[in-house]
C-alpha cells in the first residue's frame, strides 16, 4: 500500500475526531436530553455495558442471516445471469421483470417475504436475498454483455468457440461490473437483515434496536446501528478485498516473476 | 499464379441497404493490395465478408482457388482498433490465437518469445498493454495476427491512429515482415501515399454499393521505400483523386473516419 494508502485512512480518523467531539460538545453545552440525542460518550459506554448481550448474542444472528442470504444471492444471482448469457429466450423472459422489480421498493415487498417464509431465520434469508439478488444479477449480467463487439469479432476470426470466448473474454471483462454490484448488495444485505427483524424476530440487532427504541433507551438504540453500520462496512471492505486480488492477480503474478 | 482469394459474383445487404453487387475481384499469392474508397462505401465489410464474420447473400468467396466450409479461423484479421486485452501481458495477448487452438502454453510462449525481437517487441513480454505506445500496440496486434498461422492477413486502416514519423516507420517495418513470412496482405488505407508507395495493386473502390473495383499498379521497383521520391507516382494520384471525387459527390472525400 504504502504511504498513498496511508493518507486516506489519517484523514477519515481526523475528520472522525472533529465530528464525535463536535456531537461531544454540543450534547454537553446545549444540554440536549440523552434520550432524544446521547453524547457519543453515552453510546460507548452503553456498547460496553450491553458487550455481552451484543457481541454474544444479536450480533452473531444478524451476521449469520446476512451472511447466508448473500452466498444465496450470489448463487443464483450470477446463475441467472449466465442462463440469461447463454440463452437468448431465458434473457428475453427475465430481464425485463429484472429492470421493472429494481422500480418496486423492497420494502413494501418485505412483510410478503415474511408471509411466505415465516419468522424464522429462512424469512430473513429471504429477505436479506430480496434485497442483494438484483445488484448481483445485474452487475454479473451488464457485465457479461459488456465485453468489447468487436473483440468478440475478432476472437471467431481467429477460430474461438462460444465457449472460448466466454472464458477468456466475457469473464475477464465482466469482474470489475461483478463487484460494483457485489459491494452494493454487501451494504444492502444488512439493510435487509434488519428490516427482516424489525418485521418480526427474537433476536439480532435489528430486533435489539427497535426494542431499545420502544423503551426509549437512545445509547442502546445508537450502540446497535453503530454496530450495523460497522457491519455494512466490514461486508464492503471484504468484497473490495476481493476485488482488489481477483483484478490484480495476474499482474502481482508477473511482477513478483519479474523481481 | 495461385489466387489466394477471390470473390465470385458476391452481393450482400445490410437489411434493405446494398453494400456489395455482383462485385468479383482476386488477389493472387503473396501480393501486398491496398484498398481505397471514402468512408462508408463498404471497405470494413469486405473484410468482415473475406473473414467469414459476414456470409454473403449471393455469390462465393474462395480461399485458395476452394470454397471453404468455414472461413473463420482461416484468415488473419487486424482490426482498425488494437484491441488488446488490458489484463493481459504482451506475451498473453500475442498467444492468444495459440491458445485458442488449445497449443501447450509453454510451447505457445515459446513461440511468441521466439517472434518478439523480429516485431521490435524483445524486451516488453511481460508488460502491459497500457504500457505501450500506440506503435507497439499496433504491433503486438500484428503479432497476434499472424500467429492465427493464416497467410492472408487483412489490415483495416492498421496506422491511421500513428502520427507521421511512426507511420512511416511501421511502412517500412511491415514491409519488410510481409517479405519475410511470404504472406498476402490487404490493407485498407486513407492515405493515397501510403497505398501508391506498399502495394504490388491499389484497389479502388468509388461507387455504392460495391459493383466493381478499379485496380492502379504502382510501377514495379525492387525497394518499395524508394518510391516515396519516384515522380512516377504524381500522375496515379491525380488520376486516383479523380477517381474518387467524379464518383462520390455526395460522400464527405477521403476524410478520416471518426
Ligand atoms: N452491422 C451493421 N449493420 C448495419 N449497417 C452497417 C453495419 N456495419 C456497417 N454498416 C453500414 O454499412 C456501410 C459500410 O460500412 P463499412 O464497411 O464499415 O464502411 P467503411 O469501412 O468503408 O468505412 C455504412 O453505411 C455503415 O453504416
Ligand atoms: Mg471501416
Amino acid at each position: 500500500m504504502g504511504e498513498r494508502g496511508q493518507t486516506p485512512v489519517i484523514w477519515f480518523f481526523a475528520s472522525m475526531s472533529i465530528f464525535l467531539i463536535g456531537w461531544e460538545l454540543a450534547c454537553r453545552l446545549l444540554q440536549i436530553p440523552p434520550f432524544i440525542l446521547p453524547p457519543p460518550s453515552a453510546v460507548i459506554l452503553s456498547l460496553w455495558e450491553l458487550r455481552g448481550l451484543l457481541f454474544g448474542q444479536h450480533l452473531w444472528a444478524t451476521l449469520r442471516e446476512v451472511a447466508l442470504g448473500l452466498c444465496v444471492s450470489i448463487l443464483f444471482g450470477v446463475g441467472l445471469a449466465l442462463a440469461m448469457n447463454f440463452s437468448r429466450p431465458v434473457q428475453r423472459i427475465v430481464y425485463p421483470y429484472i429492470v421493472i422489480s429494481q422500480t418496486i421498493p423492497i420494502i413494501a415487498l418485505s412483510p410478503i417475504f415474511i408471509l411466505w417464509f415465516g419468522y424464522s431465520l429462512s424469512g430473513k434469508i429471504a429477505i436479506t436475498i430480496l434485497f442483494t439478488f438484483f445488484p448481483i444479477v445485474v452487475g454479473t449480467y451488464d457485465g457479461l454483455r459488456a465485453a468489447d463487439r468487436e473483440m468478440v469479432d475478432l476472437m471467431k476470426t481467429m477460430g474461438a468457440t462460444r465457449w472460448q470466448i466466454f472464458c477468456k473474454l466475457q469473464i475477464p471483462s465482466a469482474l470489475p461490473s461483478f463487484f460494483s454490484g457485489l459491494k452494493v448488495a454487501a451494504t444492502y444485505s444488512v439493510a435487509g437483515a434488519t428490516i427482516g427483524e424489525w418485521l418480526g424476530a427474537s433476536e439480532g440487532l435489528g430486533y435489539f434496536g427497535r426494542r431499545a427504541s420502544g423503551n426509549f433507551q437512545a445509547p442502546a438504540l445508537f450502540a446497535s446501528v453503530l454496530l450495523l453500520s460497522a457491519l455494512g462496512m466490514l461486508l464492503f471492505g471484504l468484497a473490495h478485498r476481493a476485488e482488489q486480488r481477483f483484478m490484480q492477480k495476474s499482474r502481482r503474478y508477473q511482477q513478483s516473476l519479474r523481481e | 499464379m495461385l489466387d489466394k482469394l477471390t470473390f465470385r459474383g458476391v452481393s450482400f445487404a445490410y437489411g434493405d441497404q446494398p453494400i456489395v453487387a455482383q462485385l468479383s475481384f482476386h488477389v493472387a499469392r503473396g501480393q501486398f493490395i491496398s484498398l481505397i474508397g471514402p468512408s462508408g462505401v463498404g471497405k470494413s465489410t469486405l473484410f468482415r465478408l473475406a473473414s467469414g464474420l459476414a456470409e454473403p447473400d449471393a455469390g462465393q468467396i474462395l480461399l485458395d482457388g476452394k470454397e471453404q466450409q468455414k472461413r473463420l479461423g482461416r484468415v488473419g484479421y487486424m482490426p482498425q482498433k488494437d484491441l488488446l486485452l488490458p489484463w493481459r501481458t504482451i506475451t498473453e495477448n500475442a498467444m492468444l490465437p495459440l491458445e485458442l487452438k488449445s497449443v501447450p502454453r509453454a510451447l505457445a510462449r515459446a513461440k511468441v518469445a521466439e517472434q518478439l525481437p523480429l516485431f521490435g517487441l524483445g524486451g516488453c513480454s511481460d508488460a502491459y498493454p497500457d504500457q505501450l505506445s500506440g506503435g507497439m500496440r499496433q504491433r503486438v496486434s500484428l503479432l497476434r495476427a499472424t500467429l492465427t498461422g493464416s497467410d492472408l492477413l487483412l489490415l483495416d486502416e492498421p496506422f491511421s491512429a500513428l502520427d507521421g514519423i511512426t507511420r512511416m516507420e511501421m511502412q517500412d517495418w511491415l514491409l519488410e515482415m510481409w517479405q519475410r513470412l511470404k504472406i498476402t496482405i490487404l490493407m485498407i488505407t486513407h492515405d493515397i501515399e501510403e497505398a501508391l508507395v506498399m502495394s504490388d495493386k491499389v484497389f479502388l473502390l468509388t461507387e455504392k454499393p460495391i459493383q466493381k473495383i478499379v485496380e492502379i499498379t504502382p510501377p514495379p521497383v525492387s525497394d518499395r521505400r524508394e518510391r516515396r521520391h519516384d515522380p512516377r507516382l504524381g500522375p496515379l494520384r491525380r488520376e486516383i483523386w479523380r477517381l474518387l471525387i467524379r464518383r462520390a459527390q455526395p460522400q464527405p472525400l477521403p476524410g478520416r473516419e471518426a
